[in-house]
């Protein structure tokens, strides 16, 4: 996928240049420095007190980019805090892991800006006492040789940065695996609470948060909260990377500000190539929408609000009306069931039973009650797993019975609307966890 | 034959009976052997509550055996293995039994404040606890056409479920459903 | 143990089912053996019952926990009651 330095367009503050992915300055730092300036000094902190960004980060309203959107400074808060009652030392973690099969922000901002991230990484740690700071990648992906390599031109830094690589499974990205994948090893979540804020790698305060938010924090450092929240949704302000694909003509990664419209949005990524009937919005565990409905809305957690949907990891994926939505959505289910960890048996066995249910109806050999029956399992499903895994999932699925109603009672009686023949959505070649069988023959 | 004496045998072959009983429901557990009229809670609880039973008879075994003075065993050996005249081994192999047998009622009964896995190991030697157990009986039994049997007769049971222990999948592997892997959903 | 709510390790469960046949009232089973438990706090005669549910679990994955003053966020709704 290609990124874009496309200008964001004008929102209600007027046309901003991009923050994160302007000119490509890649592993170089005397580029880096050059471009955004010597990363700024700060004071040493006493374990269990914050370091004056801390502060800076909380008035910048920056909330996390890896899909929780929860508010970052509070969290760096809350690590300090914990620091101090436990009196164990923290630890940073960056989550560059892009789980998300849709999404290519975070390779493409890794890419791009690795000292923006590694800058990042470095102030959070010094900020909340933390003396190192792990960089997470997929195994295998080109961020881990680009981090290694970017962390090698770096000197004198007073956080140690070590850059590891990590089985590439979905599940695996999610706060408490990757923080039990640091500590020993072992890329499977743990049961919560205690969160990871409080006790997270080897049992330590961890501030945990996605790489695209480390290199917002990089710049709220140099320019101050003011200048974050000048632009985007005064509610979780700043500017986003959108990982747009499906049926638009420049699929890439382009940078908004939080709160522009999906036409927008769109119209950056070169347009819709045709007539499109849905998106996904968020994730694979993040909501379908219809696309009718949600075009003019933000794109933002209070804006998709509304509809159900969700910014998430900053994914928009469109789906152009000749596609069938459920065999897109049964693609994607059953991959997601495989991906889970296998430890609880809510996720393990009820999304494998969902995935079922799923190609059944995307194949047309699903009844009435087997549709009741797959709406009862989404309806208890949720919540009853160690981490989210499931519920977003769930969510997935629920959404599209919703958006593709029409579908639905199509494929009911045996038919489908769709005429396409490929199919639009990434699924990877995954091992499912469960035997398999061969699936029946054609139909229609 | 004094009374104490044929107290000790007595208590020991029904300490046997019970501790293969123990070992059984343990395994039943494990394997979630279940049905309407002996539902899972109630295999669980009386593995428990006749383990329990199981070291009071025990306990009459082990106090009669003390308190009887015709052979010269006293109570430190009960702790502590291979110190008596008497059958030094087989006396022994005993208190090794009951050795293992006070580590895994211990642990179970502190089983929510130690870590789990040690509770799992010192459980997993209830196997060896019950061998030592049978060797016991056979080596310094006297009764020797009873013990024998009993012995057989145990160990036929405990191998049997530990057998189908091995036969039984686990609860996790069963192909409760399964699912396409590969994308052959057609129009 | 009045006043407290019933909790699951989710990891920790294998889907016994001992603690559904003990304590009925808050805790059944979905379709694959897995504990749905109601979040209401028990009380009274329950805690009782609650307690033996707690410690009869063979992998000891139940707890008894303080109820919040409002809903735990993790809460969802069962979506079916006896």
């Amino acid at each position: 996928m290609t990124s874009t330095t496309r200008p964001a367009p004008t929102s209600s503050s007027g046309a901003i240049s991009p923050r994160l992915l302007g000119d490509a300055i890649g592993v170089d730092l005397a580029k880096h420095v050059k471009a955004f300036g010597p990363i700024p000094a700060q004071q040493k902190v006493k374990r269990g007190h914050a370091g004056a960004l801390v502060a800076e980060v909380e008035a910048s309203g920056l909330a996390g980019r890896g899909g929780g959107w929860f508010p970052t400074g509070r969290k760096m808060h809350a690590v300090v805090t914990a620091a101090r009652t436990s009196r164990k030392d923290p630890v940073v973690v960056v989550n560059a892991m892009e789980g998300e099969p849709a999404a290519s922000k975070d390779s493409v901002l890794v890419h791009r800006n690795p000292h923006l991230v590694l800058d990042g990484a470095v102030l959070a740690a010094q900020a909340v006492g933390s003396s190192v700071a792990y960089v997470v990648a997929h195994r295998g992906s080109r961020s881990v040789g680009t981090l290694e390599r970017a962390v090698a031109q770096r000197q004198g830094d007073p956080v140690e940065l070590r850059v590891l690589s990590a089985p590439a499974r979905y599940v695996a990205s999610e706060e408490s695996a990757l923080a039990h994948f640091v500590g020993e090893g072992i890329g499977l979540p743990v049961t919560v609470p205690p969160r990871v804020f409080e006790s997270g790698v080897r049992r330590r305060p961890t501030f945990l948060s996605n790489a695209e938010t480390f290199a917002h924090i990089a710049l709220v450092a140099r320019r101050g909260s003011g200048w974050f929240r000048q632009v985007g949704d005064p509610a979780q302000p700043g500017t986003m990377l959108v990982s747009v694909s499906g049926a638009v003509a420049q699929p890439g990664v382009v940078e908004v500000p939080t709160g522009t419209t999906m036409r927008q949005i769109l119209g950056l990524a070169g347009g819709t190539t045709g007539a499109v009937a849905a998106a996904v919005t968020g994730g694979y565990g993040g909501a379908w929408v219809s696309a009718g409905a949600a075009i003019d809305l933000p794109f933002s957690v209070d804006g998709l609000r509304p509809i159900g949907g969700v910014p998430g990891a900053g994914v928009l994926a469109v789906l152009p009306t000749d596609a069938c939505g459920l065999v897109e959505t049964a693609r994607v289910v059953q991959w997601m069931a495989g991906q889970g960890a296998g430890q609880c048996g809510p996720c393990r066995f009820g999304l494998a039973a969902v995935a079922q249910d799923f190609a059944m109806l995307s194949a047309g050999r699903l009844k009435g009650t087997g549709l009741a029956g797959l709406e009862k399992r989404l309806g208890i499903i949720p919540g009853r797993g160690a981490c989210r895994h499931p519920d977003g999932a769930v969510r997935f699925a629920g959404t599209a019975l919703q958006v593709f109603d029409d579908e639905v009672q199509r494929h009911l009686s045996g038919h489908c609307s769709a005429g396409r023949r490929t199919f639009v959505l990434p699924v990877p070649a995954g091992k499912v966890a469960l035997p398999v069988e061969r699936p029946g023959e054609e139909w229609r | 034959m004094n009374p104490l004496w044929l107290a000790t045998r007595a208590t020991g072959e029904i300490s046997l009976v019970l501790f293969t009983v123990v070992t059984i429901m343990g395994i039943a557990t494990t394997k979630g052997w279940a049905s309407s009229r002996w539902p899972e809670s109630v295999v669980t609880l009386l593995h428990r509550n006749i383990s329990l039973l199981s070291v009071v008879f025990l306990g009459v075994h082990i106090a009669t055996t003390v308190i009887d003075g015709y052979v010269p065993i006293g109570w430190l050996d009960v702790v502590i293995p291979f110190q008596t005249t008497y059958k030094t081994l087989w006396v022994g192999l005993g208190t090794i039994a009951f050795d293992l047998m006070l580590a895994v009622i211990i642990t179970s009964l502190i089983r929510r404040r130690i870590p789990p896995t040690l509770w799992k190991g010192i459980h997993w030697t209830s196997y060896l606890m019950w061998a030592v157990a049978v060797v016991h009986g056979l080596g310094v039994g006297t009764d020797q056409l009873l013990t024998r049997i009993l012995a057989a007769a145990m160990t036929a049971l405990v191998l049997g479920a530990v057998v189908a222990r091995f036969l039984t999948p686990h609860r996790q592997d069963d192909p409760v459903v399964s699912v396409t892997t590969r994308t052959e959903i057609r129009r | 143990m009045s006043g407290h709510i019933v909790t699951v390790d989710r990891i920790a469960c294998d889907g016994f089912g001992t603690c559904a046949q003990l304590l009925p009232e808050r805790i059944i089973l979905d379709e694959w053996g897995y504990p749905i438990i109601d979040p209401t706090p028990v009380k009274g005669s329950e805690a009782q019952h609650a307690k033996r549910a707690v410690n009869a679990c063979p992998r000891l994955a139940l707890k008894l926990v303080k109820a919040p003053h409002e809903a735990p966020a993790a809460a969802r709704p069962v979506a079916q009651r006896r």
